[in-house]
């Protein structure tokens, strides 16, 4: 029997990756990867504790997150594809000018 | 008789539909900048009436929600609200007025540009209006989305790019973890409104909380960092560095004062009982953030930079405040919202003058180009000083008033510690403030350096803001029935009595 | 009712004062504003204020009615309000009539003596603040606002003093006046703040301390009514505060006239009557008072018998005149004081205009006894000049003797036979340096040179006739009843006059045959020495009296330059050895730390994000930890 703990643990363990990849990864594509992963996360808890209440709410959220996360994405490829073309680079760590 | 619904959401209504008409007139060749921005302006100025409006005939305190079959409580008009949205408003006009002649300078604005503002105008105002986390967390995005898209606005500088990333980055991430303690609060309680929340915490109050105390905190970190404040704040000086110097007066001003409307209604309506839990980490959080910014903005050679160094420095005064709360409730919050506005008006005017002073070229950046400043020219040299003397606090500003306000309140509430710190970090910002002072006023130009002149509608603007600083100081002990200081902390007291009527 | 009027008395001259400031500095930067401009603002406002000052005398007439107008409420202190608040009782609306009566009249003197100044239109505009700070003075409902309006008259006093500016002594004797004030403003504040403490809470104007200071201590009340007089000893030029008069004659003569003669130096007896409330619980201190102005008197008198400068000896008849003042309010006989305020205010503000005339017609020469045979040369300012001697040195019937008679009186009546004794002393030198100038400057042989006079113009003259009228007839206000008259100013001010005269009338009439006496023996000295004075050469003095009796060299040994020395002790070795030391020490290390942490601010993104997942790590354990 699959109970809201296991969604919650679920939730847990993506969001762990998804902040690992935050600070690991360089390559701007997968950081924002990382950041859909976290939100997905977030997503599941929200989903799983509204089945859980019976309640739609949560899973309307859901929804709204992801369109949210969709818009954020796509303000963030914007960028990339500038970056790309100015640079020809899109890892992260060349972006580092503002010192001190 | 009834007033109807929409009068309440008629300033959100006016920003919202001002932004999507810009978005779409943008798409005419023949709108250039003056006449969008006289258009967004239009909007703006629809919104701050209206807003007056319901200030003024809804009665001292009210407290509505509208459309509540539409939107099942979602959305909240009350004083409070309407108080903030009043600023957050006035920001949007201060800031296309100061830098429209920026703007104009630099081809890479077009109309879009005013359309994001209006769009970042409308975020916050329904963060402040928000009566729900998700709601609350659907207008802290818009607004941060098109104030990411502002930042990055001037493609061809590198530095604008730069922050725009990293801003986009670190903010996303910050927001997750909003996210997270909703989903956990939802998970507590089975409810995402604020009012709810509050209930279920005064009903269960013997029970264990620490999943909302979790999930509180989780919320408390996005705050932390939207408000730059240690150890989410090295973004900030990035970010604020990065962007042209309008957009960062205008986040300066506004940002932090949208998400300080949300953060004090969530707290003084859901935790106001378990809030104690917070507050020895917020004693270290505002020291750390004290020292960092005063110590950053102490080695600064750029002019901005430090402004935005100090703006931690800033965050942190405004948290001593908050720490007030527990104790001396009503006066501790109105303390905060007076704050917000005396750095508002400081920092739009410092921002702003800076901005129109780098508008024609980007040769006054540091202190040194600042050298002699005052005998090109005196006036500019003036109204700098007075912002600045208003940032460090000096008596006869509303800078001064303000934080006066948040030290005799730590010092009521028992925090004399705070009280010691932030008066510390006051007198080592004078170093920095007062540098930019002297540089201006007792060293001799190099040489005659070209500054635009006192033309137009932004030096106006800003003119006005200085005397409004000064006027704060001083103004309505010296000449009776024009709206002062006093009128403002009572504007604050009866906002902050508004959150308890419903 | 029509009390806001009562605003506007201090209002008018204000705003003239500021449309005079904008115009003048118009002026200077745009283009020229023709004099008569000025002249029109600055002449116009004292005019209205003493109309609207007028129509407040005539409602009061016949009645006790006090006049308050709170503006509005200036200042909330957890409780304690301040309002800005006027209030015109008979005491103020007697001020206010004479400060702006003579005041306008000085002013228009000044249009004719300040007719070539270039800084003609900054003139007035000061000359127009001061009156209006003078009129809050004398108007405030409380001891805040008027100790606004005794600032502002400082302030407008230093400006007004150091007006001539290019020249550094002026500059100096502006800053010696505005230090000795400030001496005194520290007592006037130590004072209010002693009267805030233990009896501001119900209300802290006059009306309200009137009452809550009944239930003060006598000690604490001892210590407000000493600091209070130190205040009145800075503004009144008293002893020890004093110094600053005579320098203060460098301003332009009109300037000594109002400022340095006939008002803002008796504003400290002013105080002291409208604290009479205060004092009249602290007899004891009153005394003190009067021994101070009666000893002022006869000093100041001492020195002017030697000074050859003709203001400087009028500065110093100022100061001995004052001390009469202290002599009446210190033994309670403030109506009396408060009347020889009003006759001196005639008769001085007269002598200046003269003697400043006849420095106009000499081309600016000071020295009186460069001067000679005026009387034929000015025959009018020489009448004038008569007047107002007369009148100062109190022979009958000019104005001057029926003051210091009722002075005299008060003293001899309340048992204070040394007072007395000083006072009649004072009188006989009073008359002898008076008639000593009047003599050598307008029957006097030694102004030989055939240089031509300056032209002395009606605006500077027509003042004078009338203010000599005034020196004749102010005095008839208050007749004494022995004379068959009425004493008009007691009984306008009589609803607080405690010393009542008990001495048989035959005592009375040999106190003023004395009095009258001593006046006409030191006429007569004066003239024995001095008629148709001629000697070749100017003299020169030397002696301990010419020198003032060293106080100003004494002040500077003892205070300026002990001062002086720790300030150079201070500023070279504490400021640069330890202060600065340790200023430079902690701001270099505070840089230092700066360029430390500043590495945090790398710029890298990850490590940012790095360091935020530090931060929220550390929260979650803090919390686990709570939260357990």
């Amino acid at each position: 029997m699959i109970t809201l703990t296991h969604y919650l643990v679920l939730s847990g363990i993506l969001f762990s990756i998804g902040l690992v990849g935050v600070m690991k990864r360089k390559n701007l594509l997968m950081l924002f990867f990382s950041t859909e992963i976290l939100l997905n996360a977030v997503n599941v808890g929200f989903a799983a504790v509204s089945k859980y209440y019976g309640d739609l709410s949560g899973q309307m959220f859901a929804f709204f997150i992801i369109a949210v996360a969709a818009s954020e994405v796509a303000v963030g490829l914007g960028l990339l594809v500038l970056w790309y073309k100015k640079t020809g680079s899109t890892d992260l760590d060349s972006i580092q000018m503002m010192k001190g | 008789m009834q007033t109807p619904d929409i009068t309440y959401l008629l300033p959100l209504f006016f920003v919202g539909v001002g932004a999507i008409l810009l978005m779409i007139l943008s798409t005419f060749k023949n709108i250039n900048i003056k006449k969008g921005a006289i258009a967004s302006l239009v909007f703006l100025t629809l919104a701050i009436v209206s807003n007056i409006y319901n200030l003024n005939t809804l009665g001292d305190i009210y407290s509505v929600y509208p459309f509540s079959d539409v939107f099942n409580n979602m959305i909240v008009v009350d004083t409070y609200a309407s108080y903030f949205s009043t600023i957050l408003i006035l920001g949007g006009i201060l800031t296309i007025l100061i830098g429209l002649h920026y703007f104009q300078r630099r081809k890479e604005f077009t109309v879009e540009f005013f359309s994001l503002l209006l769009f970042s105008v409308f975020g916050m105002m329904l963060l402040v209006h928000a009566n729900e986390l998700i709601t609350a967390f659907i207008a802290l995005e818009i607004a941060s989305i098109s104030l990411y898209i502002m930042i990055g606005f001037e493609k061809v500088i590198d530095k604008r790019i730069e922050a725009s990333y990293k801003y986009l980055v670190l903010g996303s991430l910050a927001g997750v973890f909003f996210l997270l303690g909703s989903s956990f609060i939802y998970g507590a309680t089975g409810t995402t409104s604020i009012g709810e929340i509050g209930i279920f915490v005064s009903n269960n109050i013997d029970s264990n909380m620490s999943l909302i105390i979790l999930g509180g905190t989780m919320i408390l970190i996005t705050f932390l960092f939207k408000i730059a404040a240690f150890p989410f704040q090295n973004w900030a000086i990035d970010v604020y560095d990065g962007a042209s110097l309008p957009v960062t007066a205008f986040m300066a001003a506004t940002f932090k004062a949208a998400v300080f409307g949300f953060i004090l209604r969530l707290v003084l309506v859901d935790f106001d009982l378990i809030r104690d839990f917070w507050d020895d980490m917020f004693v270290y959080i505002i020291i750390f953030t004290l020292a960092y910014g005063s110590f950053l903005a102490i080695i600064q050679k750029s002019l901005k930079r430090m402004l935005v160094s100090s703006s931690i420095v800033h965050t942190g005064y405004l948290l001593i405040a908050f720490v007030s709360i527990g104790v001396i409730g009503e006066n501790a919050a109105s303390s905060i919202i007076f704050y917000l506005v005396a750095y508002f008006l400081s920092a739009l005017g410092a921002f702003g003058l800076i901005a129109y002073i780098s508008s024609e070229d980007q040769l006054r950046i540091t202190y040194d180009d600042f050298r002699g400043f005052s005998h090109i020219r005196p006036y500019m040299a003036a109204m700098l000083s007075v912002f600045m003397l208003s940032l460090a606090g000096i008596p006869s500003t509303i800078g001064f008033i303000g934080k006066f306000y948040i030290f005799t309140g730590a010092i009521e509430s028992g925090n004399e510690i705070l009280a010691i710190v932030g008066i510390t970090a006051t007198f080592v910002s004078v170093y920095y403030y007062f540098k930019l002072i002297a540089v201006m006023y007792f060293y001799r130009s190099p040489e005659m350096t070209d500054v635009p002149p006192l033309k137009g509608i932004a030096p106006l603007v800003i003119a006005v803001i200085a005397l409004m600083i000064i006027w704060g100081g001083i103004g309505n002990t010296l000449i009776a029935y024009f709206p002062g200081v006093d009128f403002l902390i009572d504007m604050a007291k009866l906002s902050y009595k508004s959150l308890f009527i419903l | 009712m029509s009390n806001f009027l009562l605003a506007w008395i201090v209002l008018i001259p204000f705003i003239s004062s500021f449309i005079i400031g904008v115009m003048y500095l118009y002026s200077i930067k745009v283009a020229r504003v023709p004099n008569f401009v000025f002249s029109l603002f600055g002449l116009s406002a004292p005019l209205l204020s003493f109309l609207l000052g007028f129509s407040f005398f005539l409602q009061m007439i016949g009645n006790d009615e006090i006049f308050l107008y709170k503006a509005y409420r200036w200042l909330e202190i957890d409780g304690y309000d301040i309002d800005m608040g006027f209030m015109a009782d008979k005491l103020s609306i007697f001020m206010v009539l004479f400060i702006t009566f003579v005041g306008w009249l000085i002013h228009i003197y000044a249009s004719g003596y300040m007719k070539d100044d270039k800084g003609y239109g900054k003139f007035f505009f000061y000359f127009n603040f001061f009156l209006a700070s003078m009129l809050l003075l004398v108007l405030g409902h409380g001891p805040i606002i008027m100790f606004m309006g005794w600032e502002g008259v400082g302030f407008s006093s230093y400006l007004l003093i150091s007006y001539y500016y290019e020249d550094g002594e002026n500059v100096k004797a502006g800053n010696k006046a505005f230090i000795a004030n400030r001496v005194g403003d520290f007592g006037f504040i130590v004072a209010m703040v002693t009267m805030f403490y233990y009896a501001g809470s119900n209300g802290f104007d006059f009306l309200n301390l009137k009452e809550s200071l009944l239930s003060v201590p006598v000690p604490v009340l001892t210590f407000i009514g000493f600091s209070l007089f130190v205040g009145a000893i800075g503004k009144s030029a008293q002893i020890p505060l004093f110094v600053w008069l005579p320098d203060a004659m460098a301003g332009p003569t009109p300037v000594s006239a109002l400022i340095h003669a006939a008002t803002m130096v008796t504003a400290g007896v002013y105080m002291v009557a409208r604290f009479h409330f205060l004092y009249d619980l602290i007899p004891h201190v009153g005394l003190f008072i009067a021994y101070v102005g009666a000893i002022s008197a006869l000093f100041a008198a001492i020195i002017a018998t030697k000074q050859t400068d003709i203001k400087k000896i009028l500065a110093y008849s100022t100061m001995s005149q004052l001390g009469y003042m202290f002599i009446a309010v210190g033994l309670g006989g403030y109506s009396v004081g408060i009347f020889h305020v009003f006759t001196h205010a005639f008769f001085k503000a007269l002598l200046f205009m003269g003697a400043g005339a006849v420095i106009v017609a000499l081309h600016h020469e000071q020295n009186i006894f460069k001067m000679g045979g005026m009387k034929k040369k000015t025959p009018l300012v020489y009448f004038t000049m008569l007047i107002a001697t007369l009148a100062i040195s109190g022979i009958p019937p000019f104005a001057g003797f029926f003051s210091k008679d009722e002075i005299l009186l008060t003293a001899f009546s309340s048992g204070e036979y040394l007072l007395w004794i000083i006072g009649v002393f004072t009188a006989i030198l009073t008359a002898y340096y008076m008639f000593r100038l009047l003599f050598v400057v307008f029957y006097g042989k030694n102004y030989k040179e055939d240089k031509k006079l300056h032209f002395l113009p009606k605006s500077m003259t027509t003042p004078l006739v009338i203010l000599a009228i005034g020196s004749i007839l102010a005095g008839f206000i208050g007749i004494p009843e022995l004379l068959g008259g009425e004493n008009l100013i007691g009984s306008w001010l009589g609803n607080w006059k405690n010393s009542s005269l008990h001495v048989t009338h035959s005592t009375e009439i040999i106190l003023m045959v004395i009095n009258i006496f001593a006046a006409l023996l030191g006429i007569f000295i004066a003239y024995k020495k001095f008629y148709m004075y001629d000697m070749k050469e100017v003299p020169i003095f030397t002696g301990i009296v010419w020198n003032k009796f060293y106080i100003d060299e004494i002040y500077d040994t003892l205070i300026v330059h002990k001062i002086k020395q720790l300030s150079i002790f201070i500023s070279y070795k504490i400021d640069v050895h330890f202060i600065d030391k340790i200023v430079m020490g902690l701001s270099r290390g505070f840089i230092r730390s700066g360029h430390y942490i500043a590495k945090m601010q790398n710029a890298n993104t990850r490590f940012y994000a790095f360091t935020m997942l530090i931060g929220i790590s550390v929260i979650s354990t803090y919390l686990i930890m709570v939260l357990r």
